[in-house]
């Protein structure tokens, strides 16, 4: 037998090889969370809208409520863009004269980008015509980006405002509701008996108060506006964080590690806050993350009642409704607010569900 | 049965009760209320010190509103929307077109979620959960009044498949045809929930003992998961459908302002605007009303399904 073919092996490699840092359960739950394709870009699309909001206002030289009566309804207009005949700043008229649209006084020398065959009505010839609609309006070298509105306001700084309030409303209501239903939920959950049952009654008081009911009461009261939309997204959207949080801690507080923590001479507070909140905390962000459009939804949704934040204050819903009276003949001023309303939307639904997977592995795909 | 009934319904009546007290105390005594209107004449102020008896302390207002409301369907008289004219015959007027577009759309978005979440449920080999999960998501994320836009737009005026806006006095054919968005606009999302929830009810009865002897005794996989898996599967979407309804219900607010339909919606609108508050206080009653009345079916039909929930009064639920 020849032994010449065999080798030792390099134990001290191999035995490097097998050795990997430990995972700790929030390392774990990260990279179960990266993994999935969906959160990544529903993470990156969150990033994207995020930026714009904060930065998207100062990225032209318009105000979002500086109105420009001789630019009202512009089409969108980009740099660069408009060369390959999308956001090129052009209208189709309807029902031109024909002769006029030859004439420079009336359509300045290069405005008329194509004109559609003439048709004949009360003996008129009439033509419809697309026009650059910045030449006609003398404003060769002014850009919108997303157009203008009815009082000539740049669209491109009133849909990022507007996304930044809508953002606002939610992430601030979201957080007190967090806050105030984890506080409560712990307060619940681990003190138990009467507190309890008397607590969580007023939960269900608050719970079959109808939704509409209280905004309108909030709304007669306050006036309409951010602050009362906040208030009342805040009194009763606490409950269901509330049940959720009594439920983690009347699971957890019998376990051994209670109370392990209680012999050594943990208090109360310790034990709730560094004990057994840890172990509460991801369906908590669940909840929150999928709490965000709810509020989203329900600031907007005001807003296009008329009943939410008022003008000239923009906001997602506002510019919807704003867009709304224009749709058929400028689609684009509903087309953007309603994109970025939507894909934050499922932005923020597709994170809750990939933060749930993550949290929970054996509950995958059930969502 | 009869005793979780009444204990239900015992305890709605009585939240029924404190919201009309609430709705009623923050109208009356809010500063700038209608009745503090500085532009009311003598002769209306008058009308309005007998009929709602201002002037006189609040709970005796409540009581006596109460009364009325209960025995006369007095609810008071429009001040600014219809001047004169008595509440409820206002309501009475709004009240069928909404009734009409919420059940319609309910009516829709029901079977098509129960079909379409057996179908998902069965044919999970042919389309991914991944690709459900994002349509259900897509669907119960874009808001309602933004499919509205979207089918205005398209539907209507790009390709003239139905009417863009609500016609109120055509005929019956082309009036329900001009409510086929509104209604589609309004099922959407329902849809997608009852899809998403009976494709995971479903999929979770997969594994239990009855479908294992369901599909031994021979049934297909279709009559197993119909016969069989859809009672498993159902009773959780029981507490979803009141959701459900509650939301179609606030959706039509801003669906009939887009379709231009004249339903409580508008009313509810108008009326806060224009300061009408005898108006308000009556459709929030009404909405109060409808709310807590489809929160007390879904507690007998939960009851009626689950012997554990009549049993404990709901607190295992």
């Amino acid at each position: 037998m020849n032994n010449s073919k065999f080798v030792f092996a390099n134990r001290e490699a191999a035995q490097k090889s097998v050795k990997t840092a430990g995972s700790s359960r929030h390392s774990d739950i990260l990279r179960r969370l990266l993994r999935s394709k969906s959160t990544l870009s529903a993470i990156f699309c969150i990033c994207l809208i995020t930026f714009l909001a904060v930065f998207g206002p100062g990225m032209n030289r318009w105000a979002y409520n500086e109105p420009r009566t001789d630019l009202r309804y512009m089409p969108p207009r980009i740099a660069g863009v408009e060369r390959f005949g999308i956001f090129d700043g052009s209208r189709i008229l309807k029902r031109r004269r024909a002769a006029n649209l030859n004439d420079t006084s009336v359509y300045p020398a290069g405005s008329v980008l194509r004109v559609y065959p003439v048709f004949i009505e009360h003996g008129v010839e009439l033509a419809d015509a697309k026009v650059d609609v910045y030449l006609l309006n003398e404003a060769k070298n002014t850009y919108f980006w997303f157009g203008t509105d009815y009082l000539g306001r740049d669209l491109w700084t009133r849909l990022w405002m507007g996304t930044r309030l809508s953002l606002f409303i939610a992430l601030t209501s979201v957080f007190f509701n967090t806050v105030i239903g984890t506080v409560y939920g712990a307060v619940c959950g681990y003190y138990g008996g009467k507190t309890d049952l008397l607590l969580m009654r007023v939960t269900e008081i608050l719970d079959s108060l109808p939704q509409i009911v209280l905004f309108t009461l909030l709304i007669i009261i306050i006036g309409p506006g951010a602050w009362p939309i906040i208030a009342a997204l805040c009194i009763r959207g606490w409950t269901g964080t509330a049940r959720l949080v009594r439920a983690q801690f009347l699971r957890y507080k019998g376990f051994e590690f209670v109370l392990a923590a209680r012999t050594i001479g943990a208090g109360d507070l310790r034990i709730i806050t560094a004990h057994i909140l840890p172990n509460a905390i991801g369906p908590v962000v669940t909840r929150a993350m999928a709490a965000i459009p709810g509020a989203i939804f329900i600031e907007s949704f005001l807003a296009y009642l008329g009943l939410g934040v008022q003008a000239p204050e923009p906001s997602l819903g506002v510019l919807l409704a704003d867009g709304r009276q224009l749709l058929t003949e400028m689609p684009y001023q509903t087309f953007f607010p309603a994109l970025v309303i939507s894909v934050l939307m499922i932005s923020f639904n597709m994170l809750s569900i990939g933060l749930r997977e993550a949290l929970d592995p054996t509950r995958r795909g059930e969502s | 049965m009869f005793i979780y009934a009444i204990k239900r319904l015992a305890a709605l009546v009585l939240t029924f009760f404190t919201v009309i007290v609430l709705v009623f105390c923050v109208i009356r005594l809010m500063p700038g209320n209608v009745f503090d209107d500085p532009d009311l004449t003598s002769a209306a102020r008058e009308v309005l010190a007998e009929r709602e008896m201002t002037g006189r302390p609040v709970l005796l207002q409540l009581a006596d509103y109460i009364r009325r409301a209960v025995f006369y369907a007095d609810f008071g008289v429009s001040l600014k929307i219809d001047p004169g004219v008595p509440v409820f015959s206002v309501l009475k007027q709004r009240l069928p077109i909404t009734v009409i577009i919420n059940f319609a759309a309910l009516a829709l978005a029901l079977p098509l979620g129960i079909l379409l979440g057996v179908a998902a449920a069965l044919g999970r080999g042919a389309f991914s959960g991944k690709a459900v999960v994002f349509v259900t998501v897509m669907c119960v994320s874009v808001p309602s009044f933004v499919v509205a836009a979207l089918l205005q737009y398209f539907a209507a005026y790009r390709l003239g498949l139905a009417p863009g806006l609500y016609m109120p006095s055509a005929g019956f054919f082309e009036r329900s045809r001009s409510l086929a968005l509104p209604v589609l606009a309004l099922a959407l999302a329902p849809a997608a929930i009852v899809t998403r929830l009976l494709r995971a009810e479903l999929i979770d009865a997969q594994n239990t003992d009855f479908m294992a002897l369901a599909r031994a005794k021979g049934l297909s996989p279709f009559r197993a998961a119909v016969n069989h898996g859809l009672r498993y599967a159902i009773v959780p979407l029981i507490p979803v459908l009141t959701l459900m309804f509650t939301d179609i219900l606030a959706g039509s607010l801003v669906i009939e302002r887009i379709f231009s339909i004249p339903g409580m919606g508008r009313v509810l609108i108008d009326s806060i605007t224009a300061k009408d508050h005898s108006l308000t206080m009556a459709v929030l009653i009404f909405y109060t009303f409808v709310e807590l009345a489809a929160m007390f079916l879904a507690d007998l039909a939960l009851g009626a399904a689950d012997p554990r929930i009549r049993l404990t009064g709901g607190k295992t639920a």
